[in-house]
């Protein structure tokens, strides 16, 4: 998609008729249009959003600006009007290129000035396709059209400005970069299944305790009360993590501050060192502990050796005595009926009196035979269950040496670290101490809040399993009631469906972070290449995630620039992901961004979309540096001059 | 004897000592030290060695739930065990080929020996209930 032409009508300061037009090429992606504060920039980045989306840019308008559509009306040619019936029009329509057919699509309003108020008195919204003939023909619906090509659900990823750049690098920015992962996945529709058939499944839920009696209507409320408590416990666990994540940026920040103060760098880092080693020994604990669980259970059955031995003496001396008959009596008698001839010469033939009292022998004996093969399997599998036993004496005597050692190691570690905390909490300087004093606080109340979260994930864990044993008895009981049981098989059915969206969801949900992360990463790289060493990525809960080299957190190393340069990378991804290759629109896209990144961001920008199109104000944005840089590449400069005394806008191309 | 077959029984437990099972068993990870046992077959071959140990032998009443299949037992450690148990009491080899019987002595042992397990690892302080039961299983005095 390519546009190519944005023509205005009495649109903000835009009086009368202008027109913009985009020559942009391969080699010459960017159009540049400079514009100071007021001076009518903002004013062609509504107009384009207005002209592809009407109505719904209007309620955006309305709900982020505070600003109404009428509030667009040229003032001046509002003025002019000379009576209340005559009316105004104002227009803004784009034209574009996309797979190798032209469109045109515009918002027309017709206002009218009564009692001293803009009135829309008529409005229109169209689309036309040009034939090869050069006849336009108009297109229907024009929503549909345009969510094939310019989906509404990700234009603020390709249309978008300085600002929002800004705000996705501030920190609490998580719910904005999930909800533009979940909108990229463009499934709506299955996220919204699942929640309708949540509640349908509550309705049927509610039924069903409503029409139960008795023992199956206690059941009911039972299951209903941990089905609620559930919800609870799921929302506070949401709180909580997002709580958590909020005092991990706290902290990382303060300790991004106190290693760069020269009184406390050699402290920060001594105290970054015991961090370390404290996690590797915790961890460490928890491994030896979780085996230990898994010994224990053998190592405790030693109480069983009596009971084994008395069975096993009892075997051998059976063995000892030949009561646990060795093969040879079975393969004898096998070879006399054979040969039908006895060891004393007597011979028989099959069938008679000697050969039945044989064949009656060797019954037995194969009978007695696998008796005596198990009971001798028994001895020996009884001698291998108690060496098990002991080896897991042995290694659980290891594993609680190794579990005291490494309690002793944590507990030194731990002083330490509370020594160097102690330290940095005095420190001379008020500030840093000040700094150091928060930054002990916000680390005990995020243990707090870590054990608070473990005991809401137990919590979760328990009522889902207190659920599922409500639900078995759910559909014994239910069975009695005919009634009851038709609500509970719904509410069952139901609940299945919801939960099986839901995971559908989380997965394409899933699969879209991980694209999402690696483009992010990738295309951070390119506006900072001396970040190359970092590890971009977005974590589960949907935060930017920067790790050094070593592992750690460094998200708050960053300057606030790499910051902003790496929400431009997040940006560009979605649109990438979303494989839809729009234009990429960006008012004042160097407004917020610090200066270190200015240059690196501006060599990119002409290589993030096939069609680039910059707002930007003269100066600060628009430089010798800026210029250099993107001149090479700008088919088109436009700079916008504001008339005061007429209050107007002209556009003059350089 | 690993020939036993011991499928498609249940192993069967007093309802009243079911809470002392859950107890034991189920907790994650986070909870090890105050939830020594993983899994149930473990707990109720402990409990049972307890009972033979100190001979508190207790039939299950009628009032009884299923709390695992007897699949579930490990062929190397598990039934070896359960089978010198049940001599303990039946004192006849012929009987340690049936499988159901044997069982269903075990399920006696462990009826009897639970409350053992369960003092053993909750009472007294100190030591958590992991430690308690290593204690135990180490022979070390408490």
């Amino acid at each position: 998609m390519k546009f190519e032409k944005l023509a205005l009508e009495n649109f903000s300061s835009y009086r009368g008729k202008h027109q913009i037009e985009f020559h942009t090429s391969t080699d010459k992606p960017v159009t540049i249009i400079v514009g100071g504060n007021g001076k009518g920039k903002t004013s062609i980045f509504d107009a384009i959003n207005w002209a592809l989306y009407g109505t719904l840019y209007e309620s955006i308008l309305e709900k982020e600006n505070q600003k109404s559509i009428t509030d667009y009306v040229n003032e001046t040619a509002l003025k002019e009007l000379s009576s209340a019936d005559e009316s105004l029009e104002m227009s803004s329509a784009l034209q574009f290129e996309h797979e190798s057919q032209r469109y045109r699509i515009e918002q027309e309003l017709v206002v009218k000035q009564i009692n001293g108020k803009t009135e829309i008195t008529d409005r229109a919204s169209s689309l036309y396709k040009s034939s090869a003939s050069g006849n336009w023909s108009e297109i229907k619906p024009i929503d549909s059209f345009l969510n094939e090509i310019l989906p509404s659900n990700v234009r603020d990823y390709f249309l978008f400005n300085g600002d929002r750049i800004n705000k996705l690098s501030l920190p609490g920015s998580s719910e904005e970069i999930r909800d533009g992962i979940y909108r990229v996945v463009d499934l709506e529709l299955l996220q919204n299944g699942s929640i309708h058939l949540f509640e349908i499944a509550k309705k049927f839920g509610r039924s069903a305790k409503a029409s139960s009696e008795g023992e199956v209507a206690d059941i009911e409320n039972q299951y209903s009360q941990a089905r609620d408590d559930l919800d609870d416990q799921k929302e506070k666990l949401a709180n909580a993590s997002e709580e958590k994540r909020a005092l991990e940026t706290k902290i990382e920040k303060i300790s991004a501050k106190l290693s760069k103060m020269d009184e406390t760098k050699e402290l920060q880092s001594k105290r970054d060192i015991l961090k370390e080693r404290l996690k590797n020994f915790e961890d460490t604990q928890k491994d030896t502990i979780a085996e230990m669980r898994s010994t224990v259970a053998i190592a405790s059955m030693r109480i069983a050796f009596g009971e084994i031995e008395e069975l096993g003496r009892l075997l051998e001396k059976k063995r000892e005595k030949g009561e646990i008959p060795s093969s040879i009596s079975e393969s004898l008698l096998k070879d006399i009926l054979a040969l039908q001839k006895c060891i004393c010469g007597t011979e028989f033939k099959e069938g008679d009196r000697v050969y039945k009292e044989l064949k009656n022998r060797l019954d037995s004996e194969i009978e007695k035979q696998v008796k005596g093969n198990d009971l001798l399997d028994l001895y020996f599998e009884l001698e291998g269950a108690k060496s098990e036993i002991k080896k897991a004496q042995n290694r659980l005597s290891d594993l609680e040496s190794k579990r005291v050692m490494l309690e002793k190691n944590i507990s030194e570690i731990d002083s330490e670290y509370s020594d160097v905390m102690h330290k940095l909490t005095n420190v001379p300087d008020e500030n840093i101490s000040k700094l150091a004093e928060n930054l002990q606080k916000h680390n005990s109340d995020l243990s707090e809040l870590e054990y608070n979260i473990q005991v809401t994930k137990n919590k979760i864990r328990e009522k889902e399993e207190q659920i599922r044993t409500l639900q078995i008895k759910r559909g014994e009981l239910g069975a009695k009631q005919e009634n009851v049981r038709k609500f509970q098989l719904r509410d069952n059915l139901a609940q299945k469906a919801a939960e099986e969206l839901e995971i559908i969801f989380q997965k394409f949900a899933e699969d879209s972070r991980l694209e999402i992360q690696e483009y992010t990463s990738e295309e951070f790289v390119k506006f900072i290449p001396t970040a190359k060493a970092l590890k971009i990525g977005i974590d589960s809960a949907f935060h930017y995630d920067v790790r050094d080299q070593i592992g750690n957190p460094a998200l708050q190393q960053l300057s606030n620039g790499q910051k902003q340069a790496l929400s431009l990378a997040y940006i560009t991804s979605i649109s990438r992901v979303s494989e839809k290759n729009p234009p990429l629109v960006i008012d004042m896209p160097f407004g917020r961004l610090d200066e270190d990144v200015q240059d690196n961001i501006a060599q990119r920008l002409p290589d993030l979309a096939s069609q680039v199109i910059l707002l930007v104000l003269p100066g600060s944005e628009w430089n010798k540096h800026t210029q250099s840089i993107l001149k090479k590449k700008a088919s088109d400069i436009y700079t916008l001059e504001f008339d005061n005394k007429n209050r107007q806008t002209t556009i003059t191309r350089e | 004897m690993t020939t036993l077959a011991f499928t498609n029984l249940r192993v069967l437990i007093d309802e009243d000592t079911h809470q002392i099972y859950t107890d034991l068993t189920r907790g994650s990870v986070d909870k090890a030290e105050d939830v020594p046992f993983t899994k149930m077959p473990d707990l109720f071959i402990a409990a049972a060695c307890a009972g033979a140990h100190f001979n508190k032998y207790k039939e299950i009443s009628k009032k009884r739930r299923d709390i695992f299949v007897a699949d579930a037992f490990d062929s190397k450690i598990h039934i070896p065990i359960l089978i010198a148990l049940a001599y303990k009491r039946s004192k006849k080899l012929e009987d340690l080929s049936d499988p159901k019987l044997i069982l269903n002595i075990c399920q006696g042992w462990a009826n009897g020996g639970i409350h053992i397990i369960q003092d053993q690892v909750y009472s007294g302080k100190g030591l958590r209930p992991l430690y308690r039961l290593v204690d135990f299983a180490l022979e070390k005095e408490q």
